[in-house]
């Protein structure tokens, strides 16, 4: 009887940890362990194949004086702030057009922004190459047949930029809609009855 | 105000918001009415000038091209079969974490399972290097094995079970318990019927981020039949001028599948993006 409360217990006790083992046995391997071997990288000198040779700082004071490096850094913050403020402002206003209880053929409307989120982003980038090519493409077309100048949109840095952060605002607008649109749902009504009689 | 004239200004104000989201739905979906046309056309069409909004003269050529000369068909295939394997024990692995991580008592369970919710900050790019020299090692590159295996289980699946299994009763495990079900037993009996409506909508955002995967199959995979359907894409650029007919031939094709899992399954999908994000 006490073999059999000590087994069950022992039993208890190590199933959790087996459950959960999987995904730590795939985490060492696949996320810890190259984490730790970055970091051991960055400090060494290491082409892939032979030895690494520890250099200390060396790499990280190369790095902070690699003007391509520092570009990309403006870079990202530009990409950032173009348009995350604007996908998230859009995003919140098609989620508060689309929870108005008066609105037809919601789920047309709701696919229909969602759906370039589904879509391979190989397959996008493509699609907006072609879009945005400065002889051939659909955007200079419709600039230049209203009487517009066509843009140099991917060969100018500007133009590059703008469609970039259209791409990623294109892609994603949808998705943030509907998570505005699942927050927007769990504010009470009494909320915005107040707001409507203010 | 009178009547009449709040009845006017509701108008404007629908009307209005149909015209926004009329407005809106019509820029969201052109580039895939842009990729359709393109995709009937010749490659002299697409770089004629002036630009035509249609095919000025209609092929399917493209899409033969795509399959036969291609083989895009058996990046279709590589896709599904490696989405599908995938997902399946993904869910499996997930759910029984997530499971553990909500019901089962155990030491050290908050250290190991904020670590985990961690790791979702840590961005692909630090570990990719390391990464390819250990499946270097392990010769797991050009193989499919090597897209499958560290997809098997993941953070946020584990998270996103936590969250939903939490939820369930306590009393349904311990009734399992009296009848003298194992631990596995009563999550396989007991645990994953109940759970089902997540697992569909984890299931479904599993296999379409393993379906548009593509800066790891693109670093390991090497030969054209392994290539998955991302990669394919990307694979067609090879020449002078991009194939931009052949691309958005297939673009086409590779984006019907999740727009069919989308619109059967847009309940779950969309359960399972907000209840990931929303309640955590």
């Amino acid at each position: 009887m006490t073999k059999f409360k000590l087994s069950y217990r022992f039993k208890q006790k190590v199933t959790p940890y087996i459950f959960i083992l999987p995904f730590y046995l795939l985490f060492i391997t696949f996320m810890a362990y190259p984490v730790v071997f970055s970091l051991i990288a960055s400090f060494s000198k290491w082409n892939g194949v032979r030895e690494m040779e520890w250099v200390g700082l060396r790499n990280y004071v190369n790095l902070i004086q690699d003007k391509v490096f520092l570009q990309s850094l403006i870079n990202g913050l530009v990409m950032f702030l173009m348009y995350v403020p604007a996908m998230i402002l859009f995003a919140l206003i098609l989620a508060i057009l689309l929870n108005k209880p008066n609105i037809r053929f919601k789920n047309f409307f709701r696919t229909a922004i969602f759906v370039p989120y589904i879509t391979s982003g190989v397959a996008i980038a493509y699609i907006f190459m072609l879009i945005f090519d400065s002889k051939f493409g659909l955007a200079n077309k419709a600039l230049t047949s209203i009487g517009l100048p066509a843009i140099p949109w991917l060969s100018s840095i500007l133009g590059a930029r703008f469609v970039l952060g259209l791409l990623v605002t294109w892609k994603y607008m949808g998705y943030n809609m509907i998570l505005m649109m699942a927050g927007l749902q769990t504010i009470p009504d009494s909320i915005n009855e107040a707001a409507k009689i203010d | 105000m009178t009547n009449s004239k709040r009845i006017l200004k509701k108008k404007i104000n629908t009307t209005g918001t149909y015209l926004i989201l009329l407005i809106v739905a019509f820029f969201t979906l052109m580039p895939f009415l842009w990729m359709l046309l393109s995709s009937f056309k010749s490659l002299d069409q697409i770089f004629a000038s002036p630009v035509t909004l249609f095919p000025t003269e209609f092929t399917f050529k493209n899409y033969i091209t795509i399959f036969k000369d291609y083989n895009f068909g058996r990046a279709l295939f590589n896709s599904f079969y490696i989405g599908v394997i995938a997902t399946g024990t993904s869910i499996f692995f997930c759910a029984l974490a997530g499971y553990a991580f909500s019901k089962l008592k155990f030491k050290g369970k908050n250290i190991l399972f904020l670590s985990l919710v961690r790791s979702l900050m840590i961005p692909f790019q630090v570990t990719m290097v390391p990464a390819y020299a250990l499946f270097n090692q392990l010769h797991w590159i050009d193989k499919h094995i090597g897209l499958i295996v560290p997809g098997m289980a993941n953070a946020f699946g584990i998270f996103f079970m936590r969250q939903y299994m939490s939820g369930i009763n306590y009393e349904i495990i311990e009734s399992g318990r009296i009848d003298g079900c194992s631990e596995f037993g009563i999550f396989i009996r007991l645990i994953l019927p109940i759970a089902r409506p997540a697992m569909a909508s984890l299931g479904i955002i599993f296999f379409m981020n393993s379906w548009n995967n593509f800066l790891w199959p693109m670093i390991i995979l090497k030969s054209s039949e392994n290539m998955t359907v991302a990669v394919a894409i990307r694979a067609f650029n090879s020449g002078v001028r991009t194939p931009y007919n052949l691309i958005m031939a297939a673009s086409f094709v590779s984006i019907i599948p999740l727009l069919i899992v989308f619109i059967a399954f847009q309940k779950e999908f969309i359960s399972g993006i907000t209840k990931g994000a929303v309640k955590g």
